[in-house]
């Protein structure tokens, strides 16, 4: 077979002539080099160790686990301007007002809005470097009409910033604060209610978040690198076929699936993408085998595992993980309680495992914004409006 | 089953062939019927293949390869991983500007498979132009695609005039034609 690539030293003999070194050379490659908004996202993630989830924990861990079993839907945010932890209180009022201004019409669509009170705070301990700036919770609850006048919780939202790209939180102007994730559990309406209050307040932009088919190759893998012993649940993988309208879902047995991940892992401190896109593509294979559909040409939609799970749309859950220590039933039930320390670390571990490579992401976001107007100038209009077709819809509206 | 080679057989009079190879999902017709509406000094002679070596079998009737365009779409990593395969069976040659690429894109984050960067890597390492062109929503980007693509079958029907000039920078061309 007379393959030819262009690294091939020596070319074939043409008409007499022998095209000699048609490798591409380093001067070619850099003169051809792109002016391209897109960077390439790390290839490299970290798994965060015991000595940091060590800090966390000597916050309060009963808040954190406030967080676990709810389904969250994720936002991003643009760094919020003028933005401080010392006016939490104010902001809590501001935001009753606005709900108090809005609740004509939010009376209409819900219902039942009619005494919303929000409730800003500190989530201590929820950040993986001490640059990370800290989480902040915010609570609405609304009192029903009807007896018996209970105070409902009705929407719970926090930002957050876990592990992110220090470069580009030192290049921000004092007066913002970068935290670039939202997640939300409540009804949409006021979810924009609130939406439209930060924006107006702190000038940033508010707007949902998809998590693309590399990413939940990432979450895949690194949950299954998280799994031990006495993991029950089994890994749900599903993939789509949007010409067809099928849907394909994959069942592991969590044993199989951290058996062929660590024959894959090599380094315990990090993860690489070829880890990745290997433990994936055996997957692929596997499915090829047995059932002749080729995965690699489908979208990736959902991973379920024991640990999380997530969804291209923007949905994610974790789940109380039951640690590989707690064998016995009177641990367990001290877990449940709450009261195991050791069982609370390793959760708020996994969780900040699944949130410091989304972090991660958006701020390859936030950089490719900055990358495509710097295109915007340095390259011809004409072709910068061609590279720009590739962004997503949220990189427009920024 | 030999690579594809370059200039191996007679051109056809006031006829280019353009060879487009991609795999399933991506809207071959579309682009093929933007290719031809195209109004040209010359006939455009589409050939569509879903990846290579072409089939020895009508090795004779076929005519001789003015341009291929290899089809990437950013939802489907297969197509990836197929072009990567083909460009095994492409002559070197070739890639003196008888080569580009175009990338299927969508503007939804959720349906991308595959990093731009990426597309935007394996385009670099082949030295060869690199289009993106959405189908899904509007056909945009499709008519510099099709302006470029006459140019370079153009430049690629004339025996002596090999379009390397185009490869560097083919918009630049694109602006002053």
């Amino acid at each position: 077979m007379a393959a030819v690539t262009p690294t091939e030293e020596i070319g074939p003999v043409r008409m007499g002539v022998r095209f000699a070194n048609t490798a591409v050379s380093s001067l070619t490659r850099s003169t051809i080099q792109r002016h391209t908004p897109f960077r390439q996202t790390p290839i490299k993630r970290k798994i965060p160790t015991k000595d940091v989830t060590n800090v966390c924990l000597q916050e309060n861990p009963e808040q954190i686990a406030l967080l676990l079993q709810k389904q969250w839907c994720l936002y991003h945010v643009t760094p919020l301007y003028k933005f401080s932890y010392a006016m939490l209180k104010k902001y809590s009022r501001d935001l009753s007002v606005f709900f108090h201004a809005e609740k004509k019409r939010l009376a209409v669509e819900i219902g039942i809005e009619l005494s919303s009170k929000a409730n800003f705070s500190m989530l201590a301990g929820l950040k993986l470097t001490e640059h990370d700036p800290e989480a902040v919770f915010i609570q609405i609850s609304s009192k029903s009409q009807v007896p018996p006048l209970k105070e409902k919780v009705v929407w719970t939202g926090w930002l957050c910033c876990v592990d992110g790209d220090l470069g580009f939180l030192e290049s921000l102007p004092g007066e913002f604060i970068c935290l670039p994730l939202l997640f939300v559990n409540g009804t949409e309406t006021i979810t924009s209610l609130v939406a439209a209050w930060f924006q107006k307040t702190f000038d940033c932009y508010i707007s949902a978040f998809r998590i693309s088919s590399e990413n939940l190759c990432w979450m895949a893998a690194m949950w299954v690198n998280c799994f031990s012993g006495s993991v029950q649940r089994s890994m749900e993988l599903e993939w789509t076929v949007p010409a067809v309208q099928l849907t394909i879902s994959l069942t592991i047995h969590p044993e199989d699936a951290k058996a062929l991940w660590d024959s894959i892992h090599r380094d315990k401190d990090e993860i690489a993408i070829e880890e990745v896109e290997l433990f994936m593509s055996s997957l692929h294979s596997h499915f090829h085998r047995h059932f002749g559909v080729r995965l690699a040409a489908t979208h990736l939609v959902k991973v379920s595992t024991a640990v999380a799970s997530a969804h291209c749309d923007g949905k994610l859950k974790v789940r109380n993980w039951h640690p590989p220590f707690l064998d016995s039933k009177t641990e367990c039930y001290a877990f449940k309680l709450g009261q195991s320390a050791e069982g609370m670390r390793s959760m708020i571990m996994v969780f900040l495992l699944c949130l410091a490579f989304l972090v991660i992401e958006m701020d390859t976001y936030l950089f490719e914004v900055s990358m495509s107007l710097e295109a915007f100038i340095t390259s011809c209009p004409d072709y910068s409006n061609v590279l720009l077709a590739g962004l997503p819809n949220s990189i427009y509206k920024i | 089953m030999a690579a594809l080679r370059v200039c191996d057989k007679h051109p056809e009079l006031n006829t280019a062939s353009l060879l487009l190879v991609g795999v399933d999902g991506i809207p071959q017709d579309q682009l093929t019927e933007a290719i031809l509406e195209e109004s040209k000094s010359f006939t455009v002679n589409v050939r569509l293949a879903k990846k290579l070596p072409l089939p020895t079998e009508n090795e004779e009737s076929r005519p001789r390869i003015d341009l291929i365009v290899f089809l990437l779409d950013v939802r489907n990593q297969y197509s990836i991983e197929i072009t990567k395969s083909s460009l095994a069976y492409v002559d070197v040659n070739f890639f003196l500007g008888k080569v580009c690429f175009l990338a299927v894109i969508d503007k939804s984050i959720k349906h991308q498979v595959v990093e731009m960067h990426a597309v935007k890597e394996l385009a670099d390492s082949y030295s060869s132009p690199l289009f993106f062109v959405e189908l899904a929503v509007s056909t945009f980007g499709i008519t510099s695609f099709v302006v470029v693509c006459g140019t370079l079958l153009c430049a690629n029907c004339l025996e002596n005039a090999w379009s390397l000039h185009l490869t560097v920078n083919p918009v630049k061309h694109f602006e002053s034609s």
